[in-house]
């Protein structure tokens, strides 16, 4: 939403209260005039409590001002690339003859002034993540055609910037703000303001300085993706009531006039092949819901649902049934629904849930609700972890069931486990800095780390990071559990420690305490307690560590090979590999 | 002070929110570090658009004191 300029500048004044504040570099060619204080102020309604430093560089010079970014204490930088900063000659700032001759060489100097910039960028990128913003105020100044006519030198240089642009896009580091979006909420007719660029070198208006602002700090601090998605089945994965009408009778087509449950079914698909997991929460007889999701024509195989929750009772209770397989939070899961009131009903039971209303009948809404699921599961990009990760639950319900009927040692000694540990800095692996952002249970502190801060502390020389991944009869759960801290004189500091709940129960918190203490005098831990983070205080309990009551603060703690000698015991599973990249003296 | 003034000096203390409110009806730029080239810029802008005025920035170069400014504001307002 677009902020006034009055009501940013008071915005921008509220204090930090106490977090850390984040530091940005705002790299631009243009003055940049209002739009620290729009970042400020945008920031300080998405982030209360937590303030936003944000430093400039000098006016015309992007390239410099990116150098400077590099060099500055900042964690992120934001970039804003207008045309003129491409060539001088495409800004109402500067004027001269213009003829086709002129624009062969323009066209041919952005093709190298791009370049350079791209390999600003990407030396930049090594240093700390990178938005950018492309051109968004149009170049007007083109004489050949009329301004309904594009000309080929018009789209040569959109051409080339769109090259640009695809290939940065590339860098796992790098996010470009997506045009069409920002379009959505500032329209091109309102974004430019030509007396205040002539006057001050602000080539914005203020209404559009704010939306650029806001999409800024969107793409530089995103809301950490939700996990699961449960979906209703009546009139919202299909049309039709599947008890009344049969497997054979709902529909989904443009031709049975049902296509936007066709839709819904496609993003589903595309959800689940990015590792969202899928539930199903209906009201309806189990076998009736069997054979209708058996159908073939489905745009998605029935086993991407787990579980399916078909039953008459409330739907809060399929709900909770469908979290405890899972075996997260609330607050990471959506429901989608035709009924207002059952979702009325979840979100009573559930607070924290995402509740979104389906409606069918709404094509435009239901465009719309698509759109949200985007935003709400979106992430940087999709690996092979998140594949795994909806693979890995049914496995992990079959885990849980056989675990109950079995003796706990026998059953851990039975799995055919194996777990590896990898102490590579890898700045590109971007499962690491996930999984400490989105692990609340068995987690050290609950400290969160942004990328910024996680690329300097890979580039600090005594820091160190332990990536922990496991397979077993149930399958591979990929990496699920990191340790990041520091070593020092034979004391090794952890300040990161968090284990994701797919693998609890398997004893790999002391398989990794015991590889932590290898070569080391002492280990050390900072811990906190926090409102979720009982699974740690349970391993910690089971070392024989005493927590301090009531404390609130990160404290270090120290563990003994004694109470190591507490869990390392009868260690179930096979150490497979072990990189060699670490000095644990 | 009248509804205008109090709406130009809400508007300075936005944009000058290190200086105490009681300072800036007196302030000038001649004796104001604050005040600098580009917080003038963010001045006229925060001023027209509280009283939705286009300002003209030739003659707002003159407008170094709060009373030169509430003295223009009232000038232009509602024309």
């Amino acid at each position: 939403m677009s902020l006034k300029l009055n009501e940013a500048l008071k915005l921008a004044q509220t204090p930090g209260g106490g977090a850390p504040e984040r530091q940005a570099f705002l790299a631009c060619g243009f003055e940049p005039l209002h739009l620290p204080v729009f970042l400020r102020a945008h920031h300080a309604q998405r982030f209360p409590g937590r303030g936003l430093e944000v430093s400039t560089g000098v006016y015309g010079d992007l390239l410099g001002n990116l150098e400077r970014a590099r060099q500055s204490r900042a964690s992120t930088c934001l970039v804003l690339i207008e045309w003129h900063d491409l060539d001088p000659r495409l800004g109402v700032r500067s004027t001269g003859p213009w003829s086709r001759l002129r624009q062969q060489e323009i066209a041919q100097q952005l093709a190298q002034r791009l370049e350079r910039l791209r390999q600003a960028l990407e030396h930049l990128s090594q240093q700390m993540p990178v938005v950018l913003a492309p051109p968004s105020v149009e170049f007007g100044l083109e004489a050949d055609t009329t301004g309904w006519q594009a000309s080929p030198f018009e789209l040569e240089l959109e051409l080339l910037l769109l090259k640009f642009l695809a290939s940065v896009a590339g860098n796992p580091r790098l996010k470009v703000l997506h045009t069409a979006r920002l379009a959505a909420r500032s329209p091109a007719s309102a974004r430019a303001d030509a007396k205040m660029e002539l006057v001050a070198g602000f080539p914005y208006s203020l209404e559009h300085a704010s939306h650029v602002a806001e999409a800024l700090l969107w793409l530089a601090y995103p809301d950490a993706p939700k996990k699961g998605l449960i979906t209703d089945l009546d009139d919202t994965l299909w049309a039709g009531i599947v008890g009344e009408l049969g497997a054979e009778g709902v529909k989904w087509s443009l031709g049975e006039k049902a296509q936007v449950h066709g839709l819904y079914q496609s993003v589903l698909r595309q959800l689940h092949e990015a590792g969202v997991l899928l539930g199903v929460a209906s009201k309806n007889d189990k076998d009736v819901v069997a054979a209708a999701l058996a159908r073939s024509d489905l745009h998605l195989d029935r086993d991407v649902f787990f579980p399916v929750a078909a039953s008459w009772g409330p739907k809060s209770d399929a709900v909770s049934a469908i979290l405890r397989a899972w075996n997260i939070a609330a607050d990471s899961v959506v429901v989608v629904d035709d009924s207002r009131m059952e979702l009325e009903e979840i979100r009573r039971q559930h607070p924290g849930i995402t509740c979104l209303e389906f409606r069918p009948k709404d094509v435009g809404a239901t465009l719309e609700l698509l759109g949200q699921l985007r935003d709400l599961f979106g992430k940087p990009s999709v690996g092979e972890e998140d594949r795994l990760r909806s693979a890995s639950i049914r496995g992990l319900a079959l885990f849980e069931e056989q675990k109950q009927a079995s003796d706990l040692g026998d059953f851990l000694a039975g799995l055919g486990g194996e777990v590896s540990f990898d102490f590579a800095k890898n700045a590109e692996d971007a499962r690491l800095l996930e999984l400490i952002n989105k692990t609340n249970q068995f987690n050290l502190n609950g400290l969160r780390v942004e990328a910024g801060e996680w690329q300097r502390f890979l580039a600090r020389e005594d820091s160190f990071v332990l990536g922990v991944s496991y397979s077993d009869r149930y399958g591979p759960l990929g990496t699920i559990a990191v340790v990041a801290g520091s070593r020092a004189n034979g004391v090794l500091r952890v300040e990161q420690w968090v284990l994701s709940c797919r693998a609890f129960s398997r004893r790999i918190e002391d398989h990794t305490l015991q590889v932590l203490f290898e070569g080391q005098k002492q280990v050390s831990i900072a811990f906190r307690r926090t409102e979720r983070n009982q699974p740690f205080r349970e391993f910690l309990a089971r070392l024989g560590v005493a927590e301090e009551p009531g404390s609130a603060a990160t404290s270090p703690v120290a563990i003994s090979r004694e109470q190591l000698g507490r869990v390392s015991a009868d260690l179930p599973h096979r150490v497979l590999t072990r990189s060699d990249g670490v000095n644990h003296g | 002070m009248d509804e205008l003034e109090a709406r130009v000096l809400e508007c300075f203390a936005n944009v000058f929110p290190g200086i105490p409110r009681e300072r800036l009806p007196r302030l000038n730029q001649a004796a104001s570090a604050e005040w600098d080239s580009v917080m003038h810029v963010t001045l006229l802008a925060a001023l027209g658009e509280e009283f939705g005025m286009e300002i003209d920035f030739e003659l707002a170069e003159e407008l170094r004191s709060f009373a030169l400014v509430a003295n223009y504001v009232r000038g232009h307002v509602g024309r």
